[in-house]
């Protein structure tokens, strides 16, 4: 719930805003990106193997490992560079890695500095720094080093466990 | 006529060893509230949204993705554990209380059905009460009864301690096993058994791997409190008279009393200085013991008579006589 306040209050502003400088109202824009949650779902097959699929969560409990799952797409005409897409981990949720597939974000242990987890560090309250452990990341993100042509989409996704 | 003294001050040259098998220990518990690393309570809305940035006609550019809310689900989970292996009966009190701790290890909060079922049918459980103050003890005066077997909602992660009431426990005579069980009342069943819409909130409720139900036993343990023993004299002097002079005989009574089962008791008490034991004068409950180590309860050494009470097993008095006269 905490994790929602800022961003509701920052559409909130923006609203406002725009509203005073009537501006034009903000467009969809050519990316759209659409999140989605996913638990892995195990089953047994006949042969004693187990195959794990990705469902929508009905239930999650805590220990329960999802994925996040985001999709993006350029529905305008143009080609569009710099794309970069990022992902607040919600505060109830520990990052775990990139979900099978993915490529591997980047990720922040602030929010602002981004990198290999290996590469991180963390404050600790005695006053000296420690290795980023992935309960400490805040965010992921994926840069992508190509211009994203017309009509192109493609997905990222990483795994995180309840609290 | 026959002077007698009985009292405590007279125990001093009286040595009596009642070996116990067990002991037992009452210890004050103090109950964890909260578990170490807290987990998300059922109920909570978990939000997700995702930013995407871009440059478009030279200008920095952001959007977001649409909001993804997910409902935690309750997990329905459970642990009971004896706060101690063994209380001991209170001859004195009609109820005996065996203490259990409930632990409420899902992530909502639940309140737990008790049941519990004892392995002698001289005893019967009479109900359950929680430990208000929490100190593991059992107070009627403070401990509230519970009407039904029923805990209050205990918080994500809290204990409750809880008190199974067993009439009639001494009657028993042996241990008695106590067996108390928690059921979580939303539902218990398979791990992964859902109750929909029935959690914290209206989310759903799941069974975890603890099938929301649990149990626990411990034992209640006849115990006598310390046997007493009495020593009481009395002097026939050949005239006659109780004067405690030479050649007069001092008849010993003792009396040991018995709170119960008490295993392997042992009396044993020297001849005082300054006289002599009557041969063949040893009696137990009215019957002659011989002075020999041989199958009979009693022996004299020399020095001391001894009788071996062995195992015994109600409460009562048993009554050792003997004779010695004053040299």
């Amino acid at each position: 719930m905490f994790d929602t306040l800022p961003s509701v209050r920052m559409i909130a502003v923006a609203a406002l805003a725009a509203g005073l400088a009537a501006a034009p109202a903000q467009a969809a824009g050519p990316i759209q990106v659409s999140s989605k949650v996913m638990v892995e779902k195990k089953t047994a097959a006949k042969d004693g193997t187990t195959s794990v699929t990705l469902a929508p969560t009905q239930k999650v409990v805590p220990g329960d490992k999802v994925v996040f799952v985001l999709d993006y797409r350029n529905t305008g005409a143009q080609p569009i560079s710099n794309l970069v897409l990022d992902n607040p981990v919600p505060q109830q949720l520990a990052y775990r890695s990139p979900a099978q597939g993915s490529p591997a974000p980047e990720v922040s242990v602030d929010g602002k500095t981004y990198g290999e987890l290996a590469t991180l560090r963390v404050r600790t309250a005695a006053g000296g720094l420690r290795p980023a452990s992935p309960d400490d990341v805040t965010n992921v993100r994926w840069r992508l080093a190509s211009p994203v042509t017309a009509g192109a989409h493609g997905q990222f996704a990483f795994q995180a466990v309840l609290k | 006529m026959s002077s007698a003294r009985t009292g405590k001050e007279r125990l001093w040259p009286l040595r009596h060893r009642v070996q116990s098998s067990f002991c037992v220990l009452t210890i004050a518990v103090a109950y964890g509230v909260g578990l170490a690393h807290a987990e998300t309570v059922a109920g909570t809305v978990i939000t997700n949204t995702a930013t995407a940035s871009f440059s478009q006609d030279g200008k920095d550019v952001s959007t977001s993705s649409n909001p993804v809310s997910t409902p935690v689900s309750e997990r329905l989970d459970v642990s009971v554990a004896a706060l101690v292996p063994r209380t001991a009966i209170d001859r004195d009190a009609a109820i005996s209380a065996v203490g259990f701790r409930v632990t409420n290890t899902g992530n909502g909060a639940e309140a737990f059905r008790l049941d519990a079922n004892i392995d002698q049918p001289a005893a019967t459980v009479k109900g359950f009460a929680l430990d208000t103050d929490n100190n593991g003890i059992y107070d009627p005066a403070v401990d509230t009864l519970l009407d039904e077997a029923v805990t209050p909602k205990l918080a994500a992660g809290a204990a409750q301690g809880i008190f199974v009431l067993v009439a009639n426990a001494a009657a028993a005579g042996v241990d008695i096993a106590v067996s108390a069980g928690a059921t979580a009342v939303t539902g218990s069943g398979a791990p992964g058994t859902v109750f929909p819409a029935r959690g914290d909130g209206g989310v759903d409720a799941v069974v975890g791997k603890t099938g929301a139900d649990a149990r626990a036993q411990a034992l209640l343990t006849p115990t006598a409190t310390v046997p007493t023993l009495a020593k009481a004299q009395s002097v026939v002097a050949p005239d006659g008279s109780t004067r405690a002079v030479r050649g007069a005989t001092i008849t010993y009574t003792l009396t040991a009393h018995f709170n119960g089962r008490t295993p392997g008791a042992v009396i044993a008490d020297p001849i005082p200085q300054g006289t002599g034991y009557v041969a063949g004068s040893l009696m137990l409950d009215g019957g002659r013991l011989s002075d020999g180590a041989d199958a009979d309860a009693g022996t004299f050494d020399g020095s001391r008579i001894s009788v071996a009470l062995g195992d015994v097993g109600d409460a009562g008095d048993h009554v050792i006589t003997f004779k010695t006269i004053i040299q």
